[in-house]
């Protein structure tokens, strides 16, 4: 079992599937607002879905628009459990505290090497940890 | 952070769950980028209300949002069309409907229905005052010409701005954060808003995320600085620059404690290489000015200049100006423009407008910041001409 500290930047508990973006990830453009689904073409994860996972990603990037998506995907029922972050940017944090999705940043860079798509993990956005189960 | 007992309360939900959240991404944004306290704000410009840049997801969010009122001054960006020439534009009817829901939603949130990406020409910021804007041409416009604060503010944090009346004490409102790094020395002769915005771009494209200190530009009217601001904003996310002689912050004694780590000499084939990519001019099927929109003066100059063209345009040729300076255009320029088939429009602007419904595939335009966002986001084949050119062009058919 690991365990990774990070910083709470928006409270709450999850627990769920791991989706990893190696990449940074524009919320505007990048994932179908109706579903969820990695819509761009050159993403190492495109094709899968964000609709209840723990994403994680180094920081977002693109349009403010983001924020409003990420509010859109969850009224849709289609927002991940979590965000995960090495450092959160605006329209993250935004888009987050909005539509009430626990987020954590600062997490150690390493966490990248130990966490993969498809591993469970609990993630305590009071504590800011990330325990992976398996 | 440090808050007032009156912030605290906000948080805790005393006025609401709408401030509650609006607070909390306030206090949230300013936790993780270091700020210590909010600060009073006294002019809010909320940016992203266009139908088409956000869409169903940014509408229902302005919905729920509608429910409470601003608690600072607030005027609006562009929507996607012009409010009362929205039919003669192809705006399909249910682009119609969702954008004026989104302008009811404002409207009940009590923000001004300015729908103009200036601003500065509906109430001009005073030296040392606090804004949350958005519209990237505007915050540097705020910060370098008028010497306000604010940050480079995105659509959804424009609208909790304007519902606390403050914004957390971060960037461009502390003082020293607003030191130039780099020095850009203009070698390149700018003697009108063409190459004023392609000056900008360059240096937007050097500077990056920086502060620069830009010297050496001899012609310093307001069309220069704004297209100055306006090509900076669209290939940068700088917030601020400073222009000798122009920008009030500069003074003896801030220029000679100046941390300069780098010097940029800008000469005149540095533009030419980016006016090279727009070259296209025939054929154009639309000739566009008011990118951004136009000031009473720019609206009267081109006037005069349209006067010396006998009969009504071959290409044609749109104006775009806010509403508050379309009131203000007298009733004969705007008859002699309706006689030449020159058409004046407002609210709107063609970056965010449904461009797709109005049969514009060949554009000629002054502005390198429209030229960019339609070749980039509309797929438009963009050429750019001085403003005269523009003109002409217009009225003669062929380049």
């Amino acid at each position: 079992m690991l365990k990774f500290k990070g910083r709470v930047l928006v409270e709450g508990i999850a627990k769920g599937e791991v989706l990893v973006s190696k990449d940074p990830i524009s919320f505007l453009g990048d994932i179908d607002p109706e579903t969820g689904i990695i819509i761009r073409r050159d993403s190492d994860i495109q094709g899968l879905t964000i609709k209840d996972k723990i994403l994680i990603f180094p920081h977002g990037k693109g349009s403010t628009v983001g924020s409003y998506i990420i509010y859109r995907l969850k009224k849709r029922g289609c927002a991940p459990k979590a965000i995960l972050n090495l450092r959160s940017d605006p329209v993250v944090i935004i888009g987050c505290v909005i539509s009430e999705i626990p987020l954590l940043d600062m997490l150690p860079k390493e966490i990248f090497e130990k966490i993969r798509t498809g591993n469970e993990v609990v993630v305590d956005a009071y504590k800011g940890e990330v325990i992976i189960l398996k | 952070m440090y808050l007032t007992k009156e912030e605290e309360a906000i948080l805790s939900g005393e006025l609401g769950p709408e401030y509650q959240k609006a607070m909390k991404v306030l206090v949230k944004l300013g936790d993780a980028l270091g700020a210590e306290k909010l600060i009073r704000i006294v002019h809010a410009h909320i940016s992203g209300i266009s139908y088409q840049n956000i869409g169903d997801a940014g509408l229902e969010f302005l919905e729920e949002y509608s429910k409470v009122k601003v608690r600072v001054y607030a005027t609006s960006n562009p929507i996607g069309f012009d409010m009362k020439l929205w039919s003669e534009m192809n705006i399909p009817e249910s682009f119609y409907r969702k954008q004026m829901r989104i302008v009811s939603a404002l409207k009940r949130m009590g923000v001004e229905q300015t729908f103009t990406c200036t601003p500065y020409y509906i109430r001009k910021p005073s030296v040392g005052e606090h804004l949350a804007w958005g519209e990237s041409n505007a915050v540097l416009y705020a910060n370098s010409i008028c010497g306000a604060r604010t940050n480079r503010e995105g659509g959804p944090s424009t609208v909790f701005a304007a519902l606390i009346g403050k914004v957390p004490c971060m960037g461009m409102h502390v003082e020293s954060y607003r030191t130039p790094r780099v020095l850009i020395k203009v070698e390149a002769p700018i003697e009108n808003s063409l190459h004023a915005g392609v000056l900008g771009y360059t240096i937007g494209l050097y500077v990056k995320d920086r502060i620069s200190l830009i010297t050496n530009i001899r012609r310093r009217r307001e069309d220069i600085v704004k297209a100055i601001c306006a090509g900076l904003g669209t290939s940068s996310s700088s917030p601020l620059f400073f222009i000798e002689k122009i920008s009030p912050e500069i003074s003896e004694t801030k220029l000679k404690h100046m941390d300069i780590t780098e010097r940029v000499e800008i000469e005149p084939h540095d533009l030419e290489n980016i006016m090279d990519k727009y070259s296209f001019r025939a054929n154009a099927d639309a000739v566009f000015l008011g990118c951004p929109h136009l000031s009473y003066n720019e609206i009267i100059e081109i006037f005069n200049y349209i006067s010396k063209f006998e009969g009504t345009t071959k290409i044609p040729l749109t104006l775009v100006t806010s509403r508050k300076v379309f009131n203000e255009i007298p009733e004969n320029v705007k008859l002699e423009f309706r006689k030449k088939n020159v058409k004046l429009i407002c609210d709107t602007c063609f970056v965010v407008a449904p461009l797709k419904h109005m049969d514009v595939r060949r554009l000629v335009t002054n502005s390198i910041k429209q030229a960019y966002y339609l070749a980039n986001i509309h797929g438009v084949k963009v050429g750019l001409c001085k403003t005269r050119e523009c003109i002409k062009l217009a009225f003669k058919g062929e380049a």
